[in-house]
């Protein structure tokens, strides 16, 4: 059903989409390649301060950090974790199989990605509300009655400032899939230059990457 | 892609072996956290998690067919979350 | 439009400038919001200055004064000093100086500017809305329950960072990709290894500053209590996220001042730098222990006492590297044909305010010293003579270098050395009384102080009201000159520099045809066909 024949791309396609400070197409997907890198390191530093917050407040508090970790969802944050490495290999996936020219294979796979970061979401929705049904809320709210320590509090805020930003990263990475799924669909993309296919893709690749460290902190226990 | 280099012409075997690889990792670190007590295995649940970046970083995020530059950056970035994250938690477990 | 045309003149209307992308136009963009901001900014100086004239309520009470000194600082950090040569003289010549014919992308440098304008605006709106009584530095637990539009103007300055970010990161890539042909590293301009260590630094840093003032507002409006100690929060946590940003920030406002004083002494000098290498790489070298040094604003917070030591030894080896800098300039000078025009006036203030506060630096960098010294005003003179000194001072040494080539005019000479005399008289004046009072024991932000500090408070507004007038003359000399002053050269100053060598004012595309990169941008010792028009040659 699949036609492995790169589709005729419209030789000027290509050119037209040279901007004018560039001498070549190579040059400027270097150039926005790296952009993009440098970006995602921006980036990466925003979680970091989060991160070296959790890190101070785990060596203050690291009994109470330990207690509130028992009370995790392991099931669903696991369940997560496979979702999100499997969704980075199916983003990886169809820009391979758009590089060699399958753009039908491509968009199956840009869909199922889509697909892996819904569920993702639904999965975080169900533990947020299991948390707000048993007091677990961010804030002022805070009244679990299992977990009544401090640090456990300092704990869950941060918990949900880490995974909270890191959602609304996920809602922004489901935007770029879609926007990407109409690139391709409209061969605004092609096989020969889509740039923002590799954009997109290494962005997913860092929403990932931050929760494969977030699991081990917010749901493995030590 | 314009330039690209010969190695990911070969059928992308590198992205199923990487892939395979990311879910053994993350398997392990699931059993040894139910297995293993203590304060060394959760360093070794954040090594893991370093390998995992790492393999996502050289193989899904293309680090492997990248520029110098852009290897540069990843490097450079790593080194501030280090500076940053060291910097505090001196501080506080020194306090 | 031809290719020959001036960037001025290619494209007219308002809808031609506020769409542009064309790097100098949103230089021209950034050149009128930040010069509006440092009109702003000054004029609540002045007003601090006249508070404080004498002691007890002069013109305002307490909580007016906290007010101002708040927006005083948020306005000349984060919409002055921040983005005002990188965002101006960075966008204009940094791509001139490489030879492309704008930045990697110019989309995202567009944005960077509005991202600037948005956020001055929601900034500027909190003013308003009430003010802010924090301090710029918006320290908790103080400012999670301060009254003010604190979570307002945390958003604001969360914006322009994003406009920070845009551009460090078109800087960044527009220097790796998009040199002329045949441009090695080491051929580049000194001021855009300044300009790229700058954007280093804004990439990296700017994200915590944006953490830390995200959380503050959300913070401010859920009580999550992060760095609350009455519900089991860390303050001092905020301060190091805060300053892991604002002590670099310190770099990002003064590398590229930095950059500015090294093109303004070769081409005043008609010299070659004394050395290229110790300048190009003393700019990293700055911007990486500028993330080292971070804790030295933490020692009366009560940090670990160890760490404190460490922070303050770190802090020392900037000057190190300042050092370094200082007398590669200096050296320069030596043997050099030096010609005395308004930039080499502001390049002397640069020097002298620069090294003072730089000295003054590594006084307070010493923990045992700082105990004594913290929060009074010594440090608001150190901060001053660094930050505004370096920085205002080259950024006017860069408007008036510049200048003819930005806008095809020529100022007057005249004018411009008796307003560069006033403003670097008059801000020695302003601050150099506030060492002593300092030292005398003055604490900062207070309206009000013991009747014996008055005699040095008095010079020091006296000081303000000589920059304020310095200021005033040099906005009206500049602006007549826009309009009447005579007509540029292509290269009126004889420099060497890239950007002297493309038609005055520059025409669309940078160059008319293929930019010409030899002799190098500091070859003063070649002969070239350039200087056939060099009366001394």
């Amino acid at each position: 059903m699949t036609t492995m024949t790169p589709p005729p791309d419209p030789g000027e396609a290509a050119p037209r989409r040279l901007e004018p400070q560039f001498a070549d197409l190579a040059r400027q997907e270097h150039a926005v390649r790296l952009g993009m890198w440098v970006f995602l390191g921006s980036e990466v530093l925003l979680f970091a301060g989060l991160f070296a917050l959790y890190a101070a407040y785990r060596t203050e508090y690291s009994a109470d950090f330990t207690a509130a970790l028992h009370h995790q969802n392991l099931l669903i944050g696991t369940a997560n974790t496979f979702v999100l490495i499997i969704s980075s290999f199916t983003v990886a996936w169809a820009i391979h199989r758009l590089r060699h020219g399958d753009r039908r294979a491509c968009l199956v796979f840009l869909a199922i990605t889509m697909v892996l970061g819904a569920l993702f979401l639904a999965f975080k929705a169900i533990e947020y509300g299991d948390h707000f049904a048993h007091g677990v809320v961010p804030g002022r709210g805070y009244a679990s009655a299992e977990l009544p320590a401090r640090g456990a509090r300092v704990f869950f805020n941060l918990y949900f400032l880490m995974t909270g930003l890191h959602a609304l990263h996920m809602i922004g990475g489901l935007a770029v899939m879609g926007w990407l799924v109409t690139r391709v669909a409209r061969r605004r993309a092609t096989p020969a230059y889509h740039a923002e296919l590799e954009m997109g893709g290494l962005y997913w690749h860092l929403v990932d990457s931050v929760w494969i460290f977030l699991w081990p902190l917010f749901y493995l226990t030590g | 892609m314009t330039t690209e280099p010969k190695t990911a012409a070969t059928g992308g075997v590198h992205y199923v072996v990487a892939l395979a690889v990311l879910l053994a990792l993350t398997a392990t670190s699931f059993a040894l956290s139910r297995v293993a007590a203590g304060g060394a295995s959760h360093w070794l649940a954040l090594a893991i998690a370093a390998i995992k970046v790492m393999v996502v970083g050289y193989v899904f995020m293309h680090l492997r067919e990248a520029t110098f530059a852009t290897r540069l950056v990843a490097l450079v970035v790593l080194l501030f979350i280090a500076i940053l994250c060291a910097g505090i938690v001196a501080d506080v477990a020194l306090r | 439009m031809t290719s020959t045309a001036s960037y001025l003149t290619a494209g007219r209307g308002l809808r031609s400038w506020l769409f542009t992308r064309d790097h100098k136009r949103i230089g021209i963009l950034f050149l009128i919001g930040t010069s509006g901001a440092l009109f702003v900014g000054g004029v609540f100086a002045l007003l601090l200055r006249l508070e404080l004239l004498t002691p007890g309520e002069t013109i305002m009470g307490a909580l007016d004064y906290n007010r101002l000194f708040t927006q005083h600082g948020i306005v000349m950090v984060f919409l002055f000093m921040v983005p005002a040569i990188p965002g101006v003289f960075g966008n204009f010549f940094l791509p001139i100086m490489l030879g492309a014919e704008d930045v990697a992308f110019p989309r995202l440098n567009l944005a960077s500017f509005y991202a600037y304008a948005i956020g001055s605006a929601i900034v500027l709106a909190a003013l308003f809305a009430g003010g802010v009584d924090t301090g710029w530095t918006f320290y908790t637990p103080y400012s999670t329950s301060s009254l003010t539009a604190v979570a307002t103007a945390a958003f604001g300055v969360f914006v322009i960072g994003l406009s920070s970010i845009f551009t460090g990161i078109n800087f960044v890539v527009t220097t790796h990709t998009l040199r002329a042909r045949g441009m090695g590293w080491m051929d580049i301009p000194l001021f855009v290894w300044s300009i790229y260590a700058t954007a280093i630094i804004q990439v990296l840093a700017t994200p915590v500053l944006g953490l830390s003032l995200l959380l503050v507002a959300v913070d401010h409006a859920w009580g999550l209590g992060i760095f609350d100690p009455a519900q089991g929060g860390d303050p001092i946590l905020f301060q190091h996220l805060f300053w892991f940003y604002s002590h670099p920030a310190v770099y990002i406002m003064v590398l590229p001042a930095m950059g500015v004083v090294s093109e303004v002494v070769c081409t005043f000098a008609h010299n070659r730098p004394f050395s290229y290498t110790a300048i190009a790489l003393s700019s990293l070298g700055i911007a990486f222990i500028g993330f080292l040094s971070w804790g030295h604003h933490l020692f009366v917070s009560g940090m670990s006492v160890l760490d404190a030591g460490v922070f303050g030894i770190l802090s020392m080896f900037v000057a190190i590297f300042s050092a370094i800098k200082v007398f590669t300039w200096t050296a320069t000078l030596r043997g050099g044909r030096i010609t005395f025009t308004t930039p080499m006036f502001y390049f002397f203030g640069f020097m002298f305010l620069f090294v003072f506060g730089g000295m003054t630096g590594v006084a307070v960098a010493t923990s045992s010293l700082d105990v004594h010294w913290h929060d009074t005003y010594f440090v608001v003179a150190h901060f001053h003579f660094i930050m505004v000194g370096g920085t205002l001072t080259a950024f006017l040494a860069a408007l008036h270098y510049w200048f003819p080539k930005m806008f095809g005019r020529v100022y007057s000479e005249k004018w411009g050395i008796i307003g560069a005399t006033m403003v670097i008289l008059g801000f020695a004046f302003t601050f150099t009384p506030q060492f002593l009072l300092g030292n005398a024991g003055m604490p900062r932000r207070y309206f009000s102080y013991p009747a014996e500090f008055q005699w040095l408070n008095v010079l020091s507004t006296a000081g303000a009201s000589i920059l304020g007038l310095g200021m005033a003359i040099t906005l009206g000399y500049l602006v007549y000159a826009l309009f009447r002053g005579a007509p540029a050269e292509d290269n009126p100053w004889r420099s060497r520099g890239f950007e002297w060598r493309t038609p005055t004012p520059p025409p669309l595309h940078n160059f008319a045809g293929q930019p010409e990169m030899v002799p190098g941008a500091y070859d003063y010792h070649v002969a070239d066909h350039h200087d056939h028009d060099d009366p001394a040659s």
